[in-house]
């Protein structure tokens, strides 16, 4: 009985086999049809934060604009349940961890980092209210930070903070390298001086550039994600997020900060070199989870469109 | 049957692995992002790692750090409230600066819930002062003050919006037939050809509350401490001297018919 069902079973394995070297690729029941079908096709889950403010606790039930919503506790629970169905994903942060809530104050920001470890963040970067204990008070309770904190246009070699943050991280995922790396917003006139001491400031253009080149041509990334904390947009020219994607190259993603925006989906914009870059922020306090699922494809020959290199999702929020 | 077997098997695998290089490109996106809502329960590690914090800030913040005599509420042209912050500003900008303060001026928007009679708690105060603006001393030329006087004129004049009056202390003002008769800053006459330093927050030196008479100052002095740490610190001293928490109107800004 088990003979002749193994039998059974070599012959259809066989017969699935020849199929498939004929290039008939429809016949996939196999698990190693499978197996090599997904080696072709790389599904990443990024999934990102900004601006959580010592959000630990959800809004009070007489909050006005956001009664029993958001809470870090809860947005475990979700990134949890995402890696239940997920394999590989990205969890990352933009910025403004720290302020807004009693335990700040009391505490330091040391139970916001201590949260973000246990979910497994791989990354963040620096949100202006991350020096609001100054540059010491960062440096205290950086230690409960079990993920790096990518800075490249804060330049911190004469501060305390001295070879404590990254300008970029590698991650790599089933056999794809993402480049991620920080850019910060200008501290001076948003922060006292005293706070950030002898941080210097680089141009957020000219460094996301530098280093999104960097990953994707000497460290060939198959994907570059810019953490920000410029703002989505304003009404005047300051920079911001729509204005870095316009004006840099080779960042696929630019997951943003500042602004408190909530976006239904991230947006995309054309590049300096005419390819899509997604821009995404999910509000803040905790109240949203950012999600951008990227797909990658073997590639049979190496072909550089000269439009988009990738189809952004269709359906993008209008704003 | 087996060798034949693992020979296709490695065959159709050369073929479609390596046929070409590993080289993965992003071909598309989706994207789609979540509410963080009530529907969500909490995580039972996250909750682990904040219990003792929350049990640690709960204690805290029920603290009874004095108790307050009267119900205090923002007002026009004058509220307890106002007062009261105000005068504890004006208080430790005096301790804090070398130089002399002449007044002290807040706005009724930044204090965010009365301070009703009855105990007082630090999470009360965390209530009524979330934000962490700082007490600044701003240099304000005569010109300047001008604004500022008739700034105050105008919102003393409101009477039914959440945005009227604007609390003062070391500084008063009558107000004659919606015009402005007198303002004393301290014991003296407002002179136009002088120059005056200003207590106030940092929101509001920035140009906060449409205050625009500060975004032209002569000289900026930040004393680095927080507008709810001064507050808080007043309110213990209180206690530690057993005193209780008091205010009263005093005609500062004054509507004379």
């Amino acid at each position: 009985m088990t003979e002749e069902f193994t039998m059974q079973n070599r012959r259809k394995f066989v017969k699935n086999i020849l199929i498939g070297v004929a290039g008939i690729s429809t016949l996939s029941s196999f698990d190693i049809f499978d197996l090599v079908n997904k080696e072709k096709l790389v599904k990443l889950t990024i999934l990102h934060t900004n601006d959580m403010h010592s959000r630990i606790d959800p809004f009070g039930p007489n909050d006005k604009k956001y009664p029993n919503q958001g809470g870090m506790s809860r947005v475990a629970t979700l990134i949890k349940q995402i890696r239940n169905e997920e394999s590989n994903v990205l969890l990352l942060d933009a910025g403004d961890i720290f302020q807004g809530t009693p335990y700040f104050n009391l505490f330091g920001g040391e139970i916001e980092l201590k949260l973000m470890s246990q979910m497994k963040y791989d990354a963040g970067t620096m949100g202006n209210h991350d020096f609001d204990n100054g540059i010491d008070g960062f440096n205290n309770v950086l230690h409960n930070a079990n993920f790096p904190f990518l800075c490249a246009n804060y330049d911190f070699d004469e501060t305390i903070l001295k070879g404590k943050t990254k300008p970029y991280h590698i991650i790599e995922k089933q056999g794809i390298k993402i480049g991620i790396f920080g850019i910060g917003i200008e501290l001076d006139g948003l922060v006292d001086s005293r706070l950030y001491g002898n941080t210097i400031y680089n141009d957020p253009i000219a460094t996301a550039n530098k280093y999104a080149k960097l990953l994707k041509k000497e460290h060939a990334c198959n994907a570059v994600i810019c953490l920000s904390h410029l703002g989505y947009e304003y009404e005047s020219e300051t920079l911001s997020d729509k204005i870095l994607a316009k004006r840099t190259e080779n960042i696929d993603l630019i997951i943003g900060g500042h602004t408190h925006t909530f976006l239904d989906k991230a947006v995309t914009f054309l590049n300096k070199a005419g390819k899509p870059t997604l821009v995404n922020q999910a509000g803040w306090a905790a109240l949203g989870l950012g999600r951008v699922d990227f797909y990658f494809n073997q590639e049979k020959k190496r072909i550089d469109d000269l439009n988009a290199s990738f189809r952004p999702s269709k359906n993008y929020a209008k704003i | 049957m087996n060798q034949y077997f693992k020979y296709i098997l490695h065959l159709s695998l050369l073929l479609s692995v390596t046929g070409c290089k590993q080289h993965y490109k992003l071909t598309d996106s989706k994207s789609e992002n979540k509410q963080i809502n009530n529907e969500l329960s909490t995580n039972d590690f996250s909750e682990t790692i904040i219990s003792p914090y929350r049990i640690e800030l709960t204690s805290k913040m029920n603290e009874v750090i004095n108790t307050s005599l009267i119900d205090m509420e923002i007002g026009a042209p004058e509220g307890l409230l106002g007062n009261f912050v105000c005068d504890l500003t004006y208080i430790k900008a005096k301790e804090i600066s070398d130089k002399p303060v002449d007044f002290c001026l807040l706005n009724n928007g930044g204090l965010r819930t009365p301070l009703p009679k009855g105990e007082i708690t630090r999470g009360k105060i965390f209530e009524l002062m979330p934000f962490e603006n700082e007490i600044v001393i701003v240099e304000l030329s005569g010109e300047n003050m001008l604004d500022l006087i008739d700034y105050i004129k105008t919102k003393s004049l409101m009477t039914k919006s959440r945005k009227a009056g604007v609390p003062v202390s070391g500084l008063r003002m009558i107000i004659t037939n919606d015009k402005v008769s007198e303002v004393k800053i301290g014991s003296f006459t407002f002179d136009k050809s002088k120059n005056y330093r200003v207590a106030t927050s940092d929101y509001l030196s920035n140009g906060g509350d449409h205050m625009d008479f500060f975004l032209d100052p002569i000289s900026i002095e930040n004393t680095g401490i927080k507008l709810r740490d001064a507050i808080l610190t007043h309110i213990i001293k209180l206690d530690n001297k057993n005193t209780e928490v008091n205010a009263v109107l005093d005609g500062r800004i004054y509507h004379a018919e």
